[in-house]
């Protein structure tokens, strides 16, 4: 099955389906033709470091060529807009739209987005709406979708207007309530009575609503049978008067898509909850559209022709560590074996920024690069958690570093670690510290440090809104502590 | 794609037309786009219309809507309450989008909305002069109040019809102080700052408070738009903030038609060919008050004398619910109805304050 004229139509879902090879001799043909490096040797991101690394970006014809450009980080992101004006960035004519990461350390990235980078995220929108279809749900045309979105200037603050205009412009048929997650106690109860079909969130928002609907709804219960006198209504009331009531119970969902985080540690309690089989989208503010695993769950599907994936193994990683500025090598993740975990790196053909071999910092396990029982053939990978400076617990999110300053203030604190594992499905993080010598009221120095963690900002709203389990601290001796294989202090632990 | 993409929008041109011929365009368009059978359909209507004895399809001009009885927010919050959503919905709805504040009217909003909100952003932006190339900030008000998805409309419809090539930049106030859209928009100099006023206001203060001339930090800025209260008796503090003379926008959930002052700043347009404005002149209000059960008359704006004040009440032609003769709450003073100094002929108000407040100071 050969592109038509060379090209593949907009929104065609053959592409899904094309042989692997294929599909990456289009995305290396696209790296070509988009001349996407040459564009980005313009943008301060790339200019002068490629400059330094005597990178020819004209020279880059194939997958080959690529492979002799630098990485580029998040740091880099951010360096860029500090040393030099937003506008730099831009490799394109136009922008329409900028968006930003939540710059909780101070240090927002900004992404711009132009009217061809919105047509690819259409795209890629068109394709995310086909995943959860063919399995056993049934999801016809015309559904209503309820959908959290985070405010301005994050992306998703844009998706109600964007995605309607997009479906109405595609003539797709379909209803969607959008609510704010700073606005959804209030609008929830509307949004349940309309009934809609789709829920798209975060999953421990999702999480948190359910459990704030448990803990409501004789109230909940009580409010639907006041608006709407039905029986459906009536039989929710009376059950939430003798029985735990769950959101499945008040609001048949058809199915949910959940992203901002991995699903996997909320799966198994969004089924329970809603009633339905979860399914998970992957995206972050600098990538355009979104990636998600089918109705199997065998992993998140990477779009193989919009993008050029790589990962660097662990093993890389860790030489790294041993040997700073020593760059590690990646695997083309169409060549990777199945269970490989590493820095998922990601080069696209953004009109305004493109992605050149950008290191995500999200730790992944690739699942399979064999064609999927769905049918599409475009390698799956399962996203694990960060391998940066950032630690985070679900969508609380926070700098190691500012929390490595906070902890600077307690006396007599020889070193520490953050452990984080799960307590059910709550993120839990445990601060082992270990004393320069035994304090004389452990309990105290303990509360101390807690007040510290959270003098946190993000550690505090996470646990205020009951996104995160309360942190815990644990005394430790010497030599408990996590080390790499190179002997070096691990700041972050996940317990996967 | 490309070709779906290029898509005519609602309204077309139809800024300087005599008012003669915008009243007519007006009837026409009540008329032959089934706007009363549509509005029929939804509970909003239908009950209160039965009771009443109205038949839309007789319904044939101007003077016979003035016979149909007025619609108001509670009749709103009683209909989207009671019963099926899907009855209280005229025609299939694309978007849902909601006002503020716990007691929220819902209001759907079908594509034929969509597209009629997304032309008249563009009309909007001539209007305020925005030019080529500009830069808007503009502060979004969390999803699904009206104000998250209007600025995007703009954008949008400019990408799809404007041709403008116009440059966004969003933030909110919910993200004041935990990241740095304030600083990042200024080093992009905007040339418009769109946003609720309360809004507006918030980022001045917060600006203030961090030692930051907000009109230093946008030297830029030549348009500074603000909805969701009357500008007065705050103009001319924003206008020492920012810098700029600010220019008011009515828009609410319910009528999300962005009609706001010309540059020149001689009152709000009301759009009559979206549009059918009628205003309750106060000594109505007041027989209303003094004798409940009383049907205050109105007069449709263009047969009002210049100076009239009293309740904004509004007919729209609405897709997935046409607002029929709506009482918005709002008082209005018609200001003028002759052709503006901007070449725009459809008539100027200036609005008020919310009447219910009013009656309750």
């Amino acid at each position: 099955m050969k592109p038509r004229s060379g090209r593949v139509r907009y929104g065609d879902p053959l592409v899904e389906r094309l042989p692997l090879e294929e599909l990456v001799s289009l995305a290396e043909r696209r790296l070509v033709e988009s001349r996407v490096v040459e564009r980005a040797a313009r943008s301060s991101l790339y200019r002068e470091r490629w400059a330094a690394a005597g990178v020819d970006a004209r020279a880059v014809r194939s997958y080959q060529d690529l492979r002799a450009i630098p990485y580029t980080c998040s740091a880099d992101l951010r360096s860029a807009l500090q040393t030099h004006p937003a506008g730099d960035l831009v490799c394109s004519e136009d922008v329409r739209l900028w968006v930003s990461t939540s710059g909780t350390t101070g240090k927002a990235k900004w992404i711009p987005r132009s009217d061809k980078d919105l047509a690819i995220s259409r795209e890629l929108g068109l394709r995310a709406r086909r995943l959860p279809t063919g399995g056993p749900v049934d999801l016809p045309d015309g559904m209503t979708s309820l959908g959290l979105t985070a405010p301005a200037p994050f992306v998703t603050d844009s998706s109600a207007a964007v995605s309607a205009v997009d479906m109405m412009l595609l003539g797709l048929p379909g209803e969607m309530i959008v609510l704010n997650y700073t606005e959804a106690a209030d609008a929830l109860l509307f949004a349940l009575i309309r009934k809609p079909d789709v829920f798209l969130a975060f999953p421990s928002i999702a999480m948190r609503m359910a459990e704030g609907i448990s803990e409501n709804a004789p109230r909940l219960a009580r409010e639907m049978l006041r608006q709407r006198f039905t029986a459906p209504h009536l039989l929710a009331y009376l059950v939430s008067r003798i029985k735990t009531v769950r959101v499945r119970d008040l609001v048949r969902f058809r199915w949910g898509g959940f992203a901002g985080e991995p699903l996997a540690p909320y799966r198994q309690a969004i089924r329970a909850a809603y009633g339905f089989d979860p399914g998970e989208f992957y995206a972050f503010s600098e990538f355009l559209g979104t990636m998600g695993d089918c109705y199997l769950h065998q992993g998140l599907h990477l779009w193989a022709d919009q993008i050029i994936a790589e990962v660097i193994p662990e093993a890389e990683l860790e030489r790294e560590e041993a040997s700073p500025g020593l760059p590690p090598s990646a695997v083309p993740l169409w060549k990777a074996p199945p269970g490989l975990r590493g820095d998922l790196v990601v080069t696209n053909f953004a009109d305004a920024l493109p992605l050149v071999r950008y290191r995500t910092s999200d730790l992944i396990e690739v699942v399979s690069t064999e064609p999927c029982g769905c049918g599409r053939t475009h390698p799956r990978i399962r996203v694990l958690h960060r391998v940066d400076d950032f630690v985070n617990l679900g969508i609380v999110r926070f700098s190691i570093y500012e929390l490595a300053a906070c902890l600077e203030q307690v006396p007599g604190l020889r070193r520490w670690q953050l452990l984080i594992r799960r307590q059910g499905y709550k993120p839990l993080g445990i601060v082992r510290a270990e004393p320069l010598i035994p304090p004389t009221d452990p309990e105290s120095w303990k509360a101390l440090i807690l007040e510290q963690v959270r003098s946190l900002d993000a550690i505090r709203l996470g646990e205020e809104n009951q996104l995160i389990a309360p942190v815990a601290v644990e005394m430790v001796v010497a030599g408990e502590d996590r080390r790499t294989t190179s002997g070096k202090l691990r700041l972050v632990v996940y317990e996967d | 794609m490309e070709d779906t993409l290029a898509i005519r929008l609602d309204p077309s041109d139809a800024e300087s037309l005599p008012l003669g011929r915008l009243l007519q365009l007006a009837e026409r368009r009540l008329v032959e786009g089934n706007v009363l059978e549509r509005a029929s359909r939804s509970k909003l209507y239908s009950r209160r219309w039965r009771r009443s004895g109205v038949r839309p399809e007789r319904v044939h001009d101007l003077a016979q809507l003035q016979a149909l009885p007025y619609t108001d927010a509670d009749d709103w919050l009683a209909a989207q309450g009671s019963g099926s959503i899907s009855g209280f919905v005229a025609e299939r709805a694309r978007l849902w989008v909601s006002s503020r504040g716990k007691t929220r009217k819902w209001v759907p909003l079908g594509d034929v909305d969509l597209r009629r909100m997304m032309g008249l952003a563009l009309r909007l932006s001539a209007m305020i002069g925005v030019g080529p190339r500009e830069r808007i900030l503009a502060i979004t008000e969390p999803a699904p109040r009206i104000g998250n998805c209007v600025p995007y409309f703009l954008a949008m419809a400019d990408m799809v019809a404007g041709g403008l090539h116009l440059e966004m930049i969003s933030g909110s106030v919910t993200m004041l102080g935990r990241n740095n859209w304030p600083e990042f928009a200024a080093e992009r100099r905007p040339q418009v700052l769109w946003g609720h006023s309360d809004d507006v206001r918030a980022l001045a203060d917060a600006l203030c408070a961090a030692g930051k001339d907000p009109a230093a930090l946008y030297p830029h800025l030549r348009v500074l738009l603000c909805f969701g209260a009357p500008l007065e008796p705050a103009r001319a503090d924003l206008q020492r903030l920012f810098g700029v003379n600010p220019l008011s926008c009515y828009l609410s959930a319910e009528l999300p038609y962005l009609q706001a002052e010309c540059a020149p700043g001689t009152g709000v347009h009301l759009w009559l060919d979206v549009t059918i404005p009628e205003i309750i002149p106060t000594s109505e209000l007041c027989r209303e008050k003094s004798a409940p059960g009383y049907v205050p008359m109105a007069l449709f704006i263009a047969d009002a004398p210049e100076g009239t004040a009293g309740e904004y009440v509004v007919t729209t032609f609405g897709q997935s619910l046409p607002l029929i003769r709506y009482r918005s709450g709002d008082r209005v003073q018609l200001v003028g109805k002759g052709a503006c100094v901007c070449g725009r002929t459809h008539p100027r108000v200036r609005f008020l304050g919310r009447i219910t407040a009013e009656s309750g100071a």
